[in-house]
């Protein structure tokens, strides 16, 4: 049986992977506090669209993006951007010889970036990361993250290390933060085998840095797959959109139309909308590319994800993306979803 | 005990070994084999299989990362426990449904066939998950080789079952496209 193929190959997959994924003893915290992330199809999509067949593609890839991917490699997030937009940090601790430092932080209501310096002698030219990752605030942990990015082309012994929480449901609250580094990671280059350093790291900063989340007017009214639906909340910052609509469908609605997985293609395609927002440069972000690799094309979005759930008569849904790059707010030409332009008024008071 | 003194045990050929391995290892091989086969004495005498076989191979062997070792051994035991009984028609769960999951990710003949080696088969699956974000990946792992119930998923990592199932819908797509382009045909 080719399944049974298939994951007998996956048991065979490297150690590492294996520990790095293994059961922990969690302590429970509220679902709706957790952070966690969707199906980043952008890696798929950027494969598709440079045309990588086989190995030897990889310095291109390990180029466009970070995440997780062995070997030295630029961040996916402009730190530069991100200190312009964020809060100045400056804290530092050291454990096990590798030195910690959070450079910058900025956030939205819903997610968080932060940047960090990273020393250690022998990381120049090696990819790394950290085997766990929990930001603190408010009384609430996050896990995750949703992406890390390293960058130690430096020659000095200093890496730069982007990590970001993307959110659910729940917003990030401000106030004191704390950010735990557990085990540093380090792939050498071009070699799936891994360096662990272990170390616990814990750095203290300030979250109280204003939220950069501005509210578009809603109401709009779309037609999607021949469901009507109505856009209750567009939320826009440098970092992110995210968007969430209602529409009155049952169930049963939902079950209409059945892909070959037994998947409602109604419910998939609503809870993964059509989001186009155009930048003055024209630069153009969209998530089409995401939900259909097929397209082409570079999304600009570093992850995404999109859910509904069913109250009653009414389904609402929601679709969040992270940017790959920040988006300065006064830089937008148009937000679209669904071909309908949302107004960009409220933004000055933001800027 | 540190894994290197348990390993030295091995090759020691000390009686103290197997004790040391049930000791520190025992409930994470008895989970393992457990998600597989929901038989409490099924899976016991899977881990009793399994410190057999690290018996039998340390030396020569002198694993690095003991717990990925016998897990390893461990799955591979206890999948064909499985596989015996599901050929005698029992058995249940969740590596049905893991396997019935994974039908989705083999892509369709292409206009070039070739025979796939394990090791090439295993290496591009490798390629994939380290592309992945490393919640993603996990997730991924947990399911399809530690075999974990979406349940379990869905605690453990404070989602809905329904988010777990999303987002192993969108890996598995994702592994199908990728081993679609590198010509890999199962």
């Amino acid at each position: 049986m080719k399944s049974e193929k298939l994951l007998h190959a996956i048991g065979t997959i490297d150690d590492g992977l294996i520990f790095a994924a293994r059961p922990a003893e969690k302590k429970k915290t509220p679902r709706t506090r957790i952070v966690w992330t969707a199906a980043a199809a952008a890696v798929l999509a950027l494969i598709l669209a440079i045309g990588v067949g086989a190995a030897g593609d990889f310095e291109s890839l390990e180029n466009l993006f970070g995440p997780a991917f062995p070997g030295a490699r630029q961040s996916s997030l402009d730190p530069e951007l991100i200190a312009r937009l964020g809060a100045p940090v400056g804290v530092s601790v050291t454990d096990n010889g590798v030195a910690v430092t959070v450079d910058s932080v900025v956030r939205d209501r819903y997610n968080c970036t932060l940047v960090l310096t990273v020393e250690k002698s022998d990381i120049d030219g090696k990819g790394f990361l950290f085997d766990r990752s929990t930001l603190k605030v408010g009384g609430a942990e996050f896990t995750g993250p949703a992406a890390s990015s390293s960058d130690s082309v430096s020659g000095d012994g200093k890496a730069r290390y982007v990590v970001s929480w993307m959110g659910d449901e729940s917003v990030i609250p401000g106030g004191k933060a704390a950010v735990v580094l557990e085990n540093l990671v380090i792939n050498s280059h071009g070699v799936l085998t891994e360096q662990t350093v272990p170390g616990r790291w814990e750095l203290e900063f300030d979250m109280g840095y204003a939220d950069q989340s501005a509210d578009l007017p809603t109401g709009q009214t779309l037609s999607v797959e021949g469901a009507e639906i109505t856009v209750n909340q567009v939320t826009i910052s440098p970092l992110s959109i995210r968007v969430i609509s209602t529409a009155k469908l049952t169930e049963a609605d939902m079950e209409a139309v059945l892909d070959h997985n037994g998947k409602s293609v109604l419910r998939e395609r609503l809870e993964w909308p059509d989001i186009v927002i155009l930048k003055k440069d024209g630069t153009r972000i969209a998530n089409r590319a995401m939900r259909d690799p097929q397209q082409g094309g570079d999304s600009h979005i570093q992850n995404g994800w999109g859910n509904s759930e069913q109250k009653g008569g009414v389904l609402e849904c929601q679709c969040s993306l992270v940017f790959d790059q920040p988006v300065l707010l006064e830089d937008l030409e148009s937000v679209s979803i669904e071909g309908v332009e949302i107004p960009l008024n409220g933004l000055e008071a933001v800027q | 005990m540190k894994d290197e003194e348990m390993v030295g045990l091995y090759w020691m050929r000390s009686e103290d070994a197997v004790a040391a391995t049930a000791e520190k290892y025992g409930n994470y091989c008895y989970s393992i084999a457990f998600s597989i086969l929901h038989n409490a004495e099924d899976a016991e005498e899977c881990v009793n299989d399994a410190y057999l076989a690290a018996w039998n191979s340390i030396p020569p062997h002198r694993p690095e990362r003991v717990a990925a070792f016998l897990g390893k051994i461990t799955r591979n035991v206890s999948l064909n426990r499985w596989k015996q009984y599901n050929a005698q028609k029992r058995g249940e769960g969740q590596t049905e449904l893991a396997l019935s999951e994974l039908e989705e990710c083999i892509p369709a003949k292409t206009g070039i066939e070739q025979a796939v080696e394990d090791e090439l088969l295993t290496w591009s699956i490798e390629k994939f998950l380290y592309s992945q974000p490393r919640l993603k990946r996990n997730l991924f792992i947990r399911r399809y080789w530690y075999i974990s119930s979406i349940q379990e998923l869905a605690d453990e990592y404070g989602m809905s079952e329904s988010k777990v199932k999303s987002l192993l819908f969108r890996m598995r797509k994702k592994l199908k496209h990728h081993l679609a382009k590198e010509d890999i045909i199962l």
